[in-house]
């Protein structure tokens, strides 16, 4: 088994196969349900793990100021079992336009026949499998708030649903979050079923890393379909608020795949699409979330599940953070300064859960003044982004404006509309940005007021 | 799901000339007049705006004819083709928008003038897209907020000539040799520190 990377004169060439370059621990899905993994099922695993070790092992030429080196040509060679499906013409495309669009890379994968001996969870039939016997859904579960919402929302809304809550990582600090927030949710309601899957770069450490792991996304769905078309559930949950979903510039200097597409509705769409071509089982991938902000869905959190959102971790660096934590505790979890930490505490305030942000520590409040210059990066660019959907939502024509201002909402739109969501998919989206905007407005910071209308308002 | 988002922050120094007017409140017009300066060199850097006129080819068929799925496919194969090329995303952009709110206006235009317009529009983005570089996380020196600042850029970029830009733009598609459009200026008599003649806006 050979393990790359090398530099071919076709661009960067890698072959590198499990257990010497990552690890997957697909089997704990199929002993979860007591079921074989179909061959394109397990194909499909270890080529979105593929994937990502090599996406994460390329790290991006970001020096260019004209963004030159942001696009990476990458030609993975990945072992599989069912070669002549995935390098037909069709289902090659299909991957490959789903990767170009996650990453804005230039890929071209190509695929050989797998080498060593199968695992036991393919090749050993069971007696008896143990699906969901009532209408079941996987859940991508990542520990974060609005997963962990809309999970919430789902169990008490209908008695008669099953989650399969699906949570993947490679470190244990974020597999220890999900565990015991999926095993609270276990704990009160008879109705989930954890499944938590380690997935892991190999050796990978102080090797340079791409930053902004794109490719994440991918892996994260695929696992959810491995274990929906496992279990024989029709229905991968995406949780995630509408505007973190289509996840919309903050600075219109972000082009592309600056800012990460992974619960983009587009995503979706075409993982369905590639999944179809797989021809293993029906599955369909929906947002149940996408016309929610994120304070609307905690505002839908039932009461009984309330007091575990304090639990969940919403920060994009806290899993990787290397810090050592003093021995009193003193370093927050969280850091603040991310815009995933700032959506969190708008919205927690935008919802009146006020006391829950002011009980959770953060390493820097950017809502205070008091706060460096540098902290504020990505209070201040969002903030940005509110004043121009205030503006284009508050327009006579609201949906010209919008797409004036932001084109990306178009393929947005054209998305949903094929994962079924209708024809008012426009005004629906309308409705989003203007109450997003109007929450920003609602909170009482310092900051927000200096910012969002200068110093001397 | 935010993360990872990535922000280019590295300018070139003729946009950071344009940041430190903009941010301190300078009279637009100057700052409209190195902006078009810099606009001029990030074309000659970026290697123009590669895939300008098949894609707009491709819109004008879109706009005639309604094929807007040929166009959908273009813009995917045009991002390709050119390794996902900033400027090349800039005009998918500006297309989409274009045909999706001025549609019926393009159907009844010479595809020479929609070319036109897909220039301009694309032009008028990337300028958008550099001046937001460039205030992006700063505040103005004067403490103006963010829509203020967003203002101030929309009246700068009306300043600049955006329109002779795309022209260029459709000649040096490539990037080579691209022209940045007269500067609008005059003399003032005035000699500055390197001994050259100081010109301010007309």
């Amino acid at each position: 088994v050979s393990v790359g990377p090398w530099r071919s004169p076709a661009g960067i060439e890698f072959r590198m196969s499990a257990p010497h370059a990552y690890r997957i621990d697909q089997a704990r899905i199929a002993h979860t349900f007591r079921a074989q993994l179909p061959d394109r099922v397990a194909d499909l695993l270890e080529i979105a793990m593929a994937v990502h070790a090599i996406d994460r092992l390329t790290p991006r030429s970001l020096r260019d100021p004209i963004g030159r080196g942001w696009c990476r040509e990458l030609a993975p060679v990945i072992g599989v079992r069912d070669v002549d499906f995935w390098s037909s013409q069709v289902t090659s495309q299909q991957l490959t336009r789903l990767l170009d669009w996650l990453t804005d890379d230039f890929w071209t994968p190509m695929f050989s026949d797998r080498e060593g001996a199968r695992p036991p969870e393919e090749v050993q039939g069971t007696l008896f499998t143990l699906t969901p016997e009532r209408e079941a859904a996987v859940a991508c579960f990542s520990g974060g708030l609005d997963s962990f919402a809309g999970a919430a929302i789902d169990l008490d809304r209908s008695e008669d649903v099953e989650l399969v809550l699906m949570g993947q990582s490679g470190t244990s600090r974020a597999r220890k979050l999900q565990r015991e927030l999926a095993g609270a949710l276990a704990a009160r309601t008879a109705r989930v079923q954890p499944l938590l899957i380690k997935a892991n770069l190999v050796a990978a450490k102080g090797q340079p890393q791409d930053r902004q792991q794109r490719t994440r996304g991918f892996l994260f769905l695929a696992m959810a379909a491995a274990t929906a078309l496992v279990a024989d559930v029709g229905e991968v949950r995406m949780y995630e608020n509408g505007i973190g979903a289509i996840n919309l510039p903050y600075s219109h200097g972000q082009i592309g795949a600056h800012m990460s597409r992974s619960a983009h509705p587009k995503t979706l769409l075409e993982m369905q699409r590639l999944v179809a071509l797989m021809d293993v089982g029906q599955l369909r991938v929906s947002l149940p979330h996408m016309f929610d902000t994120k304070a609307q869905m905690i505002a839908a959190v039932p009461a009984r599940f309330a007091d575990l959102i304090s639990a969940t971790i919403s920060c994009d660096t806290w899993s990787s953070d290397r810090q050592p934590a003093p021995l009193n505790g003193a370093r927050a979890h969280r850091c603040g300064r991310c815009s995933s930490c700032v959506l969190r505490r708008q919205a927690l305030r935008a919802s009146g859960q006020r006391e829950i942000d002011a009980c959770e520590a953060h390493r820097t409040d950017v809502f205070d003044r008091a706060a460096r210059d540098d902290d504020h990066f990505a209070l201040h660019v969002m903030l940005s982004q509110v004043a121009e959907l205030t503006a284009a939502t508050a327009d006579d024509r609201p949906w010209a404006h919008l797409i004036n201002t932001y084109p990306q909402l178009i393929e947005a739109r054209d998305a949903l509309r094929e994962l079924g969501e209708g024809d008012r998919v426009e005004q629906r989206l309308v409705s989003l940005y203007r109450s997003y905007a109007k929450e920003w407005e609602g909170i009482d910071a310092p900051r927000v007021d200096e910012y969002l209308r200068g110093v001397h308002a | 799901m935010a993360d990872g988002d990535y922000y280019a922050r590295n300018s070139t120094p003729a946009w950071r000339k344009v940041e430190n007017t903009l941010l301190g409140g300078q009279d637009f017009g100057f700052v409209a007049q190195l902006a078009t300066s810099a606009f001029a060199e990030t074309m000659r850097l970026g290697n123009g705006v590669p895939g300008l006129s098949r894609m707009s080819h491709a819109l004008a068929a879109a706009a005639r004819d309604g094929q807007r799925d040929q166009w959908g496919t273009m813009i995917e194969s045009m991002r390709r083709e050119h390794h996902h090329h900033a400027h090349t995303e800039t005009i998918a952009l500006a297309g989409q928008a274009l045909l999706e709110n001025d549609g019926d206006r393009l159907r009844n235009m010479s595809h020479a003038a929609i070319a036109e317009e897909l220039s301009k529009a694309t032009a008028e983005r990337i300028a958008q897209q550099q001046f937001s570089k460039c205030r992006q996380g700063r505040s103005a020196d004067d403490g103006a907020g963010v829509g203020e600042l967003q203002r101030r850029e929309r009246a700068a970029i009306a300043r600049m000539d955006i329109a002779g830009l795309g022209r260029e733009m459709l000649r040096a598609e490539d990037g080579r040799g691209f022209r940045a459009p007269a500067r609008d200026s005059k003399p003032t008599g005035t000699e500055g520190l390197l001994g050259r003649t100081l010109v301010e806006p007309s």
